[in-house]
C-alpha cells in the first residue's frame, strides 16, 4: 500500500513536470497572434476621424541600464503621453550594463526584430554595427522632423555619418572634451595657491611640492592606469587620437594631415621626464604604475590634485553667478574642489558619437520609431518622464526647472545622457546650483562653439592591422605605465619601449592610419 | 576504544585547525566589510571587525531600485523546479541508456557524447530558444534549456551500469515488477549517492546561473538573484566610471555593497551544503570503483 502511494506521488510529480514544460512552450506562442491584429483593428477604427489614421504599434526600445523596480509605472505614464500623439506605445527594454554589448550582438546576429536601440562609438559599437548592416539609414526620416534636426548642431550630424549617410541620432549632451585639473578646495585655500594661473601640467609642480611638504596624509598627484594624462587628455599635449588613444598614430592639433607616432615626439619625452621627477620626489603613490583605478582614494578624499575632464570650470561657474566648487570625488560631498580648465574643448568623432539612438534595419515600424525619437528630442514632458519618472512618486519638483530625486522611489535612471536631447532635462541635485536658466545654456553653447577636430567624422578601421594592434597593445601594457608613471628611468626604458613598438608593427599601423585618413580626406 | 593524544596526532589536528581558520578568515572579512561604514573602509582598509558598524550596504541593496526579494523568489523556484526536473529527466534517460535491452542505445549514447563535445554556439542557441521555442522573457527559459546535461547523463549511466547489479533487476522482473516500477522502487533508492551529487551540482548551477537571465530576460520581474546582484555591481562600476552620470544619485556604497552582495548570494546555498555533504562525499567515488 505504502509503495503504491509513493508510486502515485511520483507519477503526479512527473505529470506536473511535463505540464509545466508544455505550458512553457505554449503560452508565449499564443501571445503575439492573439493580441496584435485584434488590437490594431479596434484602435484603427477609433482613430478614424484624424486625417491619416495610424495603426497602433508597439515599439521596442533597447538601452543599457541598471535594474529598476518601478519601470512599469514609468512605461505606463510614458505611453499615456505618447499614445495620443503618435498612436504607438513603447516597450522599454532595459538591459544590464555588463551584458548589453554581448546581448545586442547576439540579438542582432539572430536577426530579431526590434525598433530602437542605444549605441555609441565605444560601446555596442555604432560604426561596426553600421558596417554590419544592423541599422537603418535615417536621412530621409530625419528630414521630416526639422525641430529634431535643428536641436543638434551640424557638426554632430557630420561626425556620425558613415559613407555619407546618418544611421543614428546623436544624443545632444555635454560632448566636448576640455581638460584641466582639480584641486582640493581646502588645500588651495590653506596655502593660498594661485590655482587659476596654470597653463600646462608642469606648472603644477610647486603646488605638489607644497602639498608634499605640509600634508603628509595626502597624495599630491593622483595617477592610475585609468587616469594617465597622456592617454586620457591628448589635447593637453597638443595631440588628438585616431582610433584609440593607446595605439601609435596621433595627429597634432595644429597640423591635421600627418599621422605621427606620439611616443616618439618631444612632447612625450618632456611628459615622462616630468613624471619621473614627480615620482622621485614622492608626489605619486609608489604603486602608481600598477594602479588600475583610485575610487577608494577619491572617496576617502586622499588626493590633493588630480587630472580632470573639465568642460565648464569653477571660474566660468563663478562668472555666471553659480556655485563654483566642484566635487573632487564625485559622490563624496565632503571633499570640495576647484576645477580649472586649461585646454580648450575639442569635439572629436568619439565624443560626438558617444551616445546615440539608432533604428534597427529589421524594424517593422521605422517611421513610427522615428516619431518616438522626435518626441524624445523635442517634447519636454515625455523626455523628463522617461528620465526622471513620475512626479510625486520618483521625484519632487523644487523649482521651475529643478527637481529632487526620491531615492526609494524605485526609478533612478542615472544615465539621462542615453536619451533624446539633454537640453530638455530638469536639473537635479547633482547639477550646479545658482542659476538654473543659465546652466543648460552654458553647456549647449559650449557644444555649439567647440572647435571641431581635424578628423571629425573619421573612424579608423583596425581590421587590416588587427595582428599588429594586438602585438602593440601587449607591448604598451607591458611597459607604458611604468614609464608614464615615472616609476622607471625614461633614459633607459623609452628607447626600449620604442624598439618594442617598432618590432610589434607600430609603423604599419601608422602607415595604415595615414592611408585611411588620406582616403577619408579626399572624399570630403 | 580510548583515543590517546599522540604527538603526530596533535600536530596533524592543529595543522588542520590552523588551515580551517585560514579558510574562515576571508569569509569573516567579507561579512565584516559588508557590515562596515563605507568611509571607514576607505580610511583604514579592511578589518576583521567592523570599525564602524553600518547596515548601509544592505539597505542599499535591499531597499534600493532593485526588485531583490522577487529575484530571490524567482531563483529559489527555478532552483527547486529545475533540480527536481533535471534529476527526473536525466535519470530516466541515463537509466534507459544503461539497460542492455534498449535498442539503438549505442547510437543514442554516441549522440550524447557528441553533444558533450560539440555545440551549436551561442547565436543558434539563442535563435532556437527565442524564435522557435518562444521561451524568451519567460520564467521557463531559466530552467528548461538545462534539463538534460550530457555530462550528468554519462555519470548517471555509468553509475547505473556499474553499481546496480543486473541480478536485482532480473529478480524484480521475476517478481512481476514492470520496468517503470523497477526503476522507481529499486534503482532510484539504490542510487541516492549519484542523485544527491548530481542534484547538488544542478542546484548550484541553477543558483549561480546568471547568463541565461542576462540573455533572455528583459522583464525586471523575472530577474534572477545572481543576475540582479551582478548587475547592481556592474552598474556601480559603470556609472562611477562615467563622468556624465547623475553624480548625486550615485552617492551609494561601493566596496561594502560588493561584500554584502557576496553574503546575500552565497548564503542560502551554503546552508544547503552541509545537509547534502554526506552523500556528496561518497557519491562520485562510489561510481568510480568497479566491483
Amino acid at each position: 500500500m505504502n509503495t503504491s502511494k509513493k508510486m502515485k506521488r511520483s507519477l503526479v510529480m512527473l505529470s506536473i513536470g511535463i505540464s509545466v514544460a508544455l505550458t512553457g512552450c505554449s503560452t508565449p506562442k499564443a501571445e503575439p497572434t492573439a493580441s496584435e491584429p485584434a488590437a490594431s483593428t479596434g484602435a484603427a477604427q477609433t482613430a478614424q476621424p484624424t486625417a491619416a489614421p495610424l495603426a497602433p504599434v508597439e515599439l521596442s526600445y533597447y538601452f543599457p541600464s541598471g535594474p529598476l523596480k518601478d519601470m512599469q509605472t514609468v512605461e505606463d505614464a510614458l505611453n499615456k503621453l505618447i499614445k495620443p500623439k503618435i498612436n504607438a506605445t513603447v516597450k522599454l527594454k532595459s538591459i544590464d550594463w555588463g551584458v548589453y554589448e554581448e546581448k545586442m550582438k547576439v540579438s542582432m546576429a539572430s536577426g530579431e526584430p526590434y525598433d530602437l536601440v542605444w549605441t555609441s562609438a565605444g560601446f555596442n559599437n555604432y560604426f561596426q554595427n553600421v558596417a554590419n548592416g544592423a541599422y537603418a539609414p535615417l536621412d530621409e526620416l530625419i528630414a521630416k522632423y526639422p525641430d529634431l534636426k535643428k536641436g543638434i548642431p551640424d557638426m554632430f550630424w557630420n561626425a556620425v555619418k558613415v559613407k555619407g549617410k546618418v544611421y543614428g541620432v546623436p544624443v545632444f549632451q555635454q560632448s566636448t572634451a576640455g581638460y584641466g585639473y582639480t584641486i582640493q578646495k581646502a588645500v588651495a585655500d590653506k596655502y593660498k595657491m594661485d590655482w587659476k594661473s596654470v597653463t600646462k601640467l608642469s606648472d603644477l609642480t610647486p603646488f605638489l611640492e607644497t602639498v608634499k611638504k605640509n600634508e603628509p596624509n595626502l597624495i599630491p598627484w593622483e595617477y592610475s592606469q585609468g587616469a594617465d594624462p597622456f592617454l586620457t587628455a591628448p589635447p593637453m599635449f597638443g595631440f588628438e587620437t585616431l582610433g584609440d588613444a593607446k595605439t601609435p598614430g596621433d595627429l597634432y592639433l595644429k597640423d591635421g594631415g600627418k599621422v605621427v607616432n606620439q611616443y616618439e615626439t618631444p612632447e612625450f619625452k618632456a611628459f615622462i621626464t616630468m613624471m619621473r621627477d614627480w615620482f622621485n620626489k614622492g608626489y605619486l603613490r609608489k604603486d602608481a604604475a600598477t594602479l588600475k583605478e583610485t575610487t577608494a582614494d577619491r572617496k576617502a578624499g586622499k588626493n590633493a590634485l588630480q587630472l580632470g575632464q573639465i568642460d565648464i570650470d569653477s571660474v566660468a561657474f563663478a562668472a555666471a553667478g553659480m556655485d563654483a566648487t566642484g566635487r573632487m570625488s564625485g559622490p563624496n560631498p565632503a571633499t570640495q574642489s576647484y576645477d580649472f580648465q586649461f585646454v580648450k574643448p575639442l569635439l572629436t568623432t568619439d565624443k560626438a558619437a558617444a551616445t546615440m539612438t539608432a533604428i534597427s534595419a529589421n524594424s517593422p515600424n521605422k517611421e513610427r520609431a522615428m516619431m518616438l525619437l522626435n518626441l524624445l528630442n523635442t517634447d519636454k514632458e515625455i523626455y523628463n518622464t522617461l528620465i526622471w519618472g513620475v512626479e510625486g512618486k520618483h521625484y519632487k519638483k523644487v523649482a521651475e526647472n529643478r527637481i529632487e530625486t526620491m531615492k526609494d522611489g524605485g526609478y533612478q535612471l542615472l544615465s539621462p545622457w542615453e536619451f533624446g536631447n539633454m537640453s530638455l532635462t530638469y536639473l537635479f541635485e547633482g547639477d550646479p546650483k545658482g542659476n538654473d536658466a543659465k546652466y543648460t545654456q552654458m553647456w549647449v553653447d559650449l557644444n555649439k562653439n567647440a572647435q571641431p577636430s581635424n578628423a571629425l567624422g573619421f573612424v579608423f578601421d583596425f581590421t587590416p592591422v588587427k595582428a599588429e594592434k594586438a602585438n602593440v597593445d601587449a607591448a604598451i601594457d607591458e611597459l607604458y605605465y611604468a614609464i608614464a608613471s615615472g616609476s622607471v628611468d625614461p633614459e633607459k626604458y623609452l628607447p626600449q619601449f620604442l624598439d618594442k613598438l617598432k618590432k610589434a608593427g607600430s609603423d604599419k599601423i601608422i602607415a595604415e592610419k595615414q592611408k585611411q585618413l588620406d582616403a577619408w580626406k579626399s572624399t570630403k | 576504544m580510548i583515543k590517546r593524544i599522540t604527538f603526530p596526532n596533535f600536530l596533524l589536528n592543529s595543522m588542520f585547525m590552523v588551515y580551517c581558520v585560514l579558510c574562515l578568515i576571508p569569509l569573516f572579512v567579507v561579512l565584516s566589510v559588508s557590515l562596515s561604514d563605507e568611509q571607514s573602509i576607505f580610511q583604514s582598509g579592511y578589518k576583521l571587525l567592523p570599525m564602524k558598524f553600518s547596515l548601509d550596504a544592505y539597505a542599499f541593496i535591499l531597499n534600493g531600485n532593485s526588485p531583490i526579494l522577487r529575484a530571490y523568489a524567482v531563483t529559489i523556484i527555478v532552483t527547486l523546479v529545475g533540480t527536481v526536473l533535471h534529476l527526473m529527466i536525466s535519470s530516466l534517460f541515463a537509466y534507459s541508456l544503461s539497460r542492455k535491452e534498449v535498442k539503438y542505445r549505442n547510437i543514442v549514447s554516441f549522440l550524447v557524447v557528441f553533444c558533450l563535445l560539440f555545440n551549436g554556439g551561442l547565436v543558434p542557441w539563442y535563435i532556437l530558444l527565442s524564435k522557435y521555442l518562444h521561451l524568451k522573457d519567460t520564467v521557463f527559459v531559466l530552467f528548461i534549456p538545462y534539463l538534460v546535461s550530457s555530462v550528468n547523463v554519462l555519470i548517471m549511466r555509468n553509475f547505473f551500469t556499474h553499481t546496480i547489479p543486473e541480478s536485482i533487476i532480473e529478480s524484480a522482473r521475476i517478481d512481476g515488477s514492470g520496468e517503470f516500477h523497477t526503476f522507481l522502487k529499486l534503482v532510484l533508492p539504490l542510487s541516492t549517492p549519484v542523485l544527491a551529487t548530481i542534484g547538488l551540482f544542478t542546484a548550484v548551477f541553477y543558483w549561480n546561473d546568471w547568463f541565461t537571465a542576462a540573455l533572455f530576460i528583459e522583464n525586471g520581474k523575472l530577474y534572477t538573484l545572481q543576475f540582479l546582484l551582478q548587475s547592481i555591481m556592474n552598474n556601480i562600476a559603470f556609472l562611477q566610471a562615467n563622468s556624465l552620470t547623475a553624480k548625486a544619485a550615485l552617492a551609494q556604497p561601493d566596496e561594502t555593497a560588493r561584500m554584502a552582495t557576496c553574503v546575500l548570494s552565497v548564503g542560502p546555498i551554503m546552508l544547503a551544503y552541509p545537509f547534502l555533504q554526506k552523500y556528496f562525499a561518497k557519491g562520485l567515488t562510489l561510481g568510480a570503483v568497479k566491483s
